[in-house]
């Protein structure tokens, strides 16, 4: 069929010993306006399969062509709604859902600040879309081509503009098509061929391949599985992170000081952290000289002595002076401890009706033998009377019996000063109308029989 | 083929109706592009000795940095004069400086596209490919400022042992993905922007060697009109994406500042501000770099002076932006009436950092003024050394901000005076060996000129035949 046509050299070299197929036919054009009359003639004579070749994108041509509106923008914006959906949700999912953690306040999930990633991301998915899909819709990459084969056509990426009908094309023919392309005007027209079969990717190409593949995997899967298997051996550090520190450990010997010891001894006349508690009376509101022989475990609630035994807290060497200088000051600042603290179960007098303990009655005798609650001990009844403020203060501290304890909440000092409205709470509560002045008693006598 | 003849002209107008032509010379298409691949054709002994001194001082340069960053690798970050108060020294600072300068390529590239200003096409691809080299000196700071450089993945939502995720309710983490997407961004543009004129260098390979890596890189680009139709959408959207990504970058690095709660950190005008620096200081880039580069690669009739004069008006407006923001700064501290913020800005200006402040004023503020005069516009020479003065600056300017706020914060006890060490400044000068010498191998392996961009905009040529 090559013999119909002229040939340029560069075809001629290409069917060496065989007879290659027509595969369409190119015609150059001297410049951009050219190119574009010729394209519209092409149209117009009803060819579909043709394209045009410009070292730049022409102006209008488009049209003239006949190029209808490319897709790509919806693939962009498909692209850009998954970006944004992905953002939204890796941050719902990482930040408010898997791995909640609070950060200055601020809520787990709020939009303004994801309105960074969230716009990135739909940047960066939308761009790749854009770029991708403009291959994809192109089908590039697509390293063989036919056009490339003609010499003459190496200029269509400098200043060659060319117009291609292929021999796909219905209205193709060999004779008539040529006659057509040259009666648009072109510099030359040139026949361009089915490539021969020998441009073929050799056959040992993908086992290599695979090979390569294979083996540079391995590693990674040595890595993989070591990482995974427990070892009796120290494992290997490439990092050693702060695992190795240079460092003195309890015990150790170190040159640093004369004396080899890399622990050092108590400096004289210095306090250690926390040595400030050996104030027993202050801290635990026991007799300093006494505190010794008392068995810590036994102050705490419910607690039993070795022989089964239930331990009598009554008996402790309670200090019974409140070990703070006491005050009107100190004695308001109990009150307010002990309304904000105590109030709630014991009430506001002492007396046991606090709001829980109100609630938790009413439920109990809602739902018989289901609750446990026992009420609060009146603080003014005799027994609590007569205990030390020490005992009083262990109360708060530890806890006692069925109450918890108060010492994690309510610093020291506060607590003695709770033990100091306790006293005065035990006062009114216990008393009787002689303790009232005279003048005070008349007013109380004519409120009381309203 | 004939060409465009140009008798002596006035190759900086400007006015409507008759502007200089953006390309001069007599040139058409095919002496355009020889221009354009004469550096990445020649052989290597042909090329000119400048470039080979060149090449050696910014390989030397990096390699100081290479020493620099093991150093640092090995001893930790204690070799840089981050101390307290101050913890984000020059690393910061320098971050801030490059990610500011990797700002003028988009913005050519896409703002300028958006608005139609056809003298992009002479300078984009440079321009572009510079802002890739600033983003990766840029991206290099923060990533070696982390300390355990082996974990540097855990800046990344990835699944991990310790199931723990990454914080998404911080600046920084932000940061991380404006500057990641901004990197990535970049280089699609870039690269899909030279897709055609790859394949110009490959139909002009003479090699087997070059016909293959460019055929690959090319990836079979014909020139189709259909091709075409679909790449210049593409590259309208990537465009239309990119401009508002330009401007969220270093609104999103600005944000690394404004939302911490230190005086002279904390404003809202920082964005903005923030935006207008970059441009300002990514154009003075473009400009030191393509002053040089136009004569090395024998680029003057793509390259014009009326190119360099618009960068130059660009430069000028952004100048008095950044200015406008200095002045705004200091007046709000007055006007909100907040005793901490106006201590900052009184002691930015007359502390004991008074001559960093007044080296950025001086320099971002006053010297672009120059190019109010025409002859400063269109002086080459001048222009250079005018915008390596903005280059000064602006590094000054993130210098002062990063600095003296730190160095005076609200507990007067640990103030404290910043100090670099050798590390930090051989770390600087560093960064610039690594970003000219991508630069110079860009000059000789790839297209530094959009060709296919410049012929488009150059009228078309008379032909012969009719
Ligand atoms: C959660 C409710 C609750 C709170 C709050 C509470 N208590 Fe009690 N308290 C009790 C109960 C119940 C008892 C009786 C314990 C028992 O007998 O098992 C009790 C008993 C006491 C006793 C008597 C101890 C004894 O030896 O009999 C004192 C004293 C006391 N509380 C003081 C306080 C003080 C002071 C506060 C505030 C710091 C306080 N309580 C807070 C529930 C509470």
């Amino acid at each position: 069929m090559s013999t119909a046509v002229e040939q340029t050299d560069s075809q001629a070299d290409d069917c060496t010993g065989k007879q290659a197929a027509l595969a369409g036919y190119v015609a150059e054009f001297p410049n951009p306006s050219a190119l574009k009359q010729a394209a519209g003639q092409t149209r117009e004579a009803g060819f579909k399969e043709f394209d045009c070749y410009a070292p730049f994108p022409v102006h209008g041509i488009d049209d003239v062509m006949g190029i209808k509106m490319t897709r790509l923008p919806y693939i962009v914006l498909a692209c850009a709604f998954t970006g944004a959906i992905t953002a939204v949700a890796l941050q719902y999912f990482t930040n408010a859902f898997d791995y909640k953690y609070i950060i200055s306040g601020k809520p787990f999930f709020s939009i303004p600040a994801d309105v960074p990633i969230t716009f990135e991301l739909a940047v960066l998915f939308s761009a790749f879309g854009s770029l991708l899909g403009m291959l994809a819709l192109n089908k590039l990459p697509k390293f063989y081509n036919r056009l490339f084969m003609i010499d003459p056509f190496l200029k269509a990426t400098t200043n060659g503009f060319f117009l291609a009908i292929e021999a796909k094309d219905p209205k193709f023919h060999e004779n008539d098509t040529r006659e057509f392309l040259n009666s648009l005007k072109p510099i030359e027209v040139v026949a361009c061929m089915e490539p021969n079969e020998n441009v073929k990717i050799p056959k040992i190409f993908l086992p290599i391949a695979a090979c390569i593949l294979i083996f540079g995997l391995v590693p990674l899967v040595v890595i993989a599985r070591m990482r995974v298997t427990p070892q009796t051996t120290p494992r290997i550090e490439i990092v050693h992170d702060m695992d190795f520190q240079p460092k003195l450990k309890t015990q150790r010997f170190s040159n640093m000081f004369a004396d080899g010891r890399g622990m050092r001894p108590r400096i004289p006349g210095t306090l250690a952290r926390g040595d400030l508690r050996h104030d027993t009376a202050f801290y635990e509101g026991l007799i300093p000289e006494q505190a010794d022989k008392v068995n810590r475990e036994h102050l705490l609630p419910n607690a039993k002595k070795e022989d089964g035994t239930s331990v009598s807290l009554d008996k402790m060497p309670w200090v019974s002076q409140i070990p703070v200088p006491v005050d009107e000051k100190l004695m308001a600042r109990g009150q307010e401890r002990f309304n904000i603290y105590c109030s709630v179960c014991h009430g506001l007098s002492g007396k046991g009706d606090g709001i829980i303990t109100q609630r938790a009655m009413k439920l109990q005798a809602a739902n018989p033998g289901v609750g446990t609650w026992l009420l609060p001990t009146p603080l003014y009844s005799e027994p609590v009377r007569k205990q030390k403020v020490g005992q009083l203060f262990n109360t708060i501290t530890h806890g006692v019996r069925k109450m918890p304890g108060y010492g994690s909440q309510i610093p020291v000092k506060d607590r003695w000063a709770i033990v100091l409205y306790l006293r005065a709470l035990q006062e009114s509560g216990s008393g009787s109308i002689e303790d009232v002045p005279a003048e005070i008693r008349e007013k109380l006598n004519a409120e009381a029989k309203e | 083929m004939a060409s465009i003849t140009t008798t002596p002209f006035d190759i900086t107008a400007e006015t409507p109706g008759k502007r200089a032509p953006l390309v001069t010379g007599n040139n058409d298409y095919q002496t355009v592009t020889d221009q354009v691949c004469r550096l990445a054709e020649v052989p290597a002994r042909t090329i000119p000795k400048s470039y080979w001194v060149a090449l050696t001082f910014c390989l030397i340069l990096l390699a100081n940095l290479g020493i620099c960053i093991g150093i640092l690798f090995t001893q930790g970050v204690g070799v840089w004069g981050n101390m307290s108060p101050v913890f984000w020294g020059w690393p910061i600072v320098n971050f801030v400086f490059w990610v500011g300068i990797g700002h003028a390529g988009t913005l050519i590239s896409a703002i300028l596209y958006l608005f139609r200003q056809n003298w992009r096409t002479g300078i984009n691809r440079a321009a572009e490919a510079m802002t890739i080299f600033a983003v990766i000196c840029a991206g290099m700071f923060p990533g070696i400022h982390i300390g355990r450089i082996w974990v540097f993945f855990w800046l990344f939502p990835l699944p991990n042992s310790m199931l723990l995720w990454p914080q998404f309710r911080s600046p920084l983490l932000w940061d991380v993905f404006a500057v990641g997407t901004y990197a990535t961004v970049s280089i699609l543009f870039w690269y899909m922007g030279m897709i055609p004129d790859l394949a110009t260098f490959r139909d002009r390979a003479v090699t087997p060697v070059r016909q293959f890596i460019y055929g690959i890189v090319s990836l079979g680009w014909t020139g189709s009109a259909r091709c075409w139709h679909r790449y210049e959408r593409a590259y309208l959207l990537l465009a239309a994406m990119s401009a508002p990504l330009v401007l969220s970058v270093h609104t999103i690095v600005s944000f690394d500042f404004a939302v911490a709660q230190l005086p002279g950190w904390h404003t809202t005008i920082f964005p903005p501000y923030f935006v207008a620096g970059a441009v300002f200081s990514g154009f003075a880039m473009v400009a030191t770099l393509l002053i040089p580069a136009r004569v090395l690669c024998g680029l003057q009739d793509i390259i014009t002076v009326r190119h360099l004069e618009s960068m130059c008006k660009i430069m000028l407006a952004t100048g008095m932006m950044v200015g406008y923001a200095y002045a705004m700064e200091f007046f709000i501290a007055w006007y909100g009436g907040n005793p901490y913020e106006q201590f900052t800005f009184i002691n930015r200006a007359f502390g004991p950092y008074w001559w960093a402040y007044w080296t950025m004023v001086s320099c971002n503020v006053i010297s672009p003024q120059f190019f109010w005069i025409k002859w400063c516009r269109t002086t080459p020479w001048f222009m250079a050394i005018i915008c390596i003065f903005i280059n000064i600056g602006m590094w000054f300017e993130r210098f002062v901000i990063t600095v003296t706020s730190l160095s005076r914060d609200s507990l007067p006890s640990s103030w404290g005076y910043f100090k670099p060490t050798v590390i930090d400044w051989l770390m600087l000068i560093g960064s610039f060996g690594l970003f000219f010498t991508l630069f110079l191998l860009f000059c000789r392996f790839l297209p530094v000129v959009a060709m296919a961009e410049v012929k488009s905009v150059m009228p078309e040529p008379v032909s012969e035949h009719e």
